[in-house]
């Protein structure tokens, strides 16, 4: 339910780059969206369609990259990835339980292309 | 075709709301904490108990309370005569920085020492805003279940303290406490956690204290 205020924020920081004279009428924006930060990309790529914006936005479309949930094992150093949030926080390869998150919070607009 | 790139967080614009909130409250040396849970763990509950023990011990507070449409929580709030500001975010599963800033707008935060946010009843987007708070507290209870903290790990995350309510319910739900608290500690091993009933009154003075030590480390951090 937090895409469409989420959705409202991209625009804003959208509507200030394209307003440069050399961007023209965007065809794609890239995001980075890490797996914690619960991002449903087609509601999210709806919410985008429905809020206004200026001409050179209006036919541009959201191309979302989710970014894998990874931690990083403190005993063995080795990083595995996580499937999902109910998948054991444990190593892959030694299944120790002292592991750290280090990849899946990402939340950036990367670019747009025209 | 052509292509920039471009760097920047999507929360740019609450954030920056958010660091005004914190600069603001750093000036002023009074704490924030933002109370995030699922509806019902018994966050006013907990508020409504704490609440008269907090004037009791001298501390200065105001309440901010999160509800999407109604000020049911408000209003058990002010009917103990505590200072509290309603915020209602229309339909929004989350309160974000600039609502919070309206609400403190409200309150004559000079003098205080202390503001908490009881956030809208919601363990996924309340995670996502930074209000300007010093600490989230993530507050779980023994009736929702002891998968939450992984089903919910960002708040988990994003928290300074887990409070764990309704252990006066322990013998009658299947909460395995073992299970919820070594979730919580592979998700953020630092993070302490307090188990509460807001009904016997158990583990609410730990709680307290928590506060008050963070009270006390933010009003000597010299500007
Ligand atoms: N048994 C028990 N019930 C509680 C406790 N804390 C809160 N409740 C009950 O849980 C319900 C929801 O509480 P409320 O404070 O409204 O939850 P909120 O939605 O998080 O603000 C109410 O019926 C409370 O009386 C507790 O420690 N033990
Ligand atoms: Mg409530
Ligand atoms: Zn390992």
């Amino acid at each position: 339910m937090h895409e469409i205020k989420l959705t409202e924020n991209i625009v804003a920081i959208l509507e200030r780059e394209v307003a440069s004279p050399e961007v023209g009428r965007v065809k794609k924006v890239h995001l980075e969206v890490g797996r914690l930060r619960y991002i449903v990309p087609e509601i999210m790529q709806t919410a985008f369609i429905n809020i206004p914006k200026s001409e050179k936005l209006e036919k541009a479309v959201l191309e979302i990259k989710t970014l894998p949930l990874e931690i990083k094992c403190q005993t063995c150093g080795a990083v595995s990835m996580l499937k999902d949030f109910r998948s054991d926080f444990i190593c892959g390869k030694c299944s120790s339980e002292d592991v750290k998150i280090v990849s899946g919070d990402e939340f950036n607009i990367t670019g747009i292309e025209w | 075709m052509a292509f920039k790139v471009i760097k920047e967080s999507i929360l740019k614009y609450n954030d920056d709301i958010a660091e005004n909130i914190r600069t603001l409250l750093k000036e002023k040396k009074i704490l924030m904490v933002n109370i995030i849970s699922s509806p019902g763990a018994g966050k006013t509950t907990f508020l409504e108990k704490v609440g008269p023990m907090l004037g009791r011990k001298g501390i200065r507070f105001a309440i901010i309370t999160g509800d999407c449409f109604t000020s049911r929580d408000a209003e058990r709030i002010d009917a103990l005569g505590l200072e509290v500001v309603q915020i209602n975010t229309g339909g929004a599963c989350h309160i974000d920085a600039a609502l919070v800033k309206n609400a403190l707008e409200e309150i004559n935060i000079s003098g205080k020492d202390l503001i908490i946010v009881e956030n809208v009843g919601n363990l996924v987007c309340p995670a996502e805003f930074d209000i300007g708070e010093d600490m989230k507290i993530a507050f779980l209870s023994t009736a929702e279940g002891a998968d939450k903290p992984l089903k919910y790990p960002l708040v988990i995350k994003e928290s300074k303290l887990a409070v764990v309510n309704k252990v006066d319910l322990l013998k009658y739900v299947d909460f395995d406490m073992d299970f919820s608290e070594k979730c919580i500690r592979q998700i953020n091993p630092g993070l302490e956690v307090i188990k509460i009933s807001c009904k016997s009154g158990e583990g609410i003075e730990r709680v307290l204290e928590w506060i008050k030590n963070k009270i006390k480390i933010k009003k000597e951090n010299v500007l």
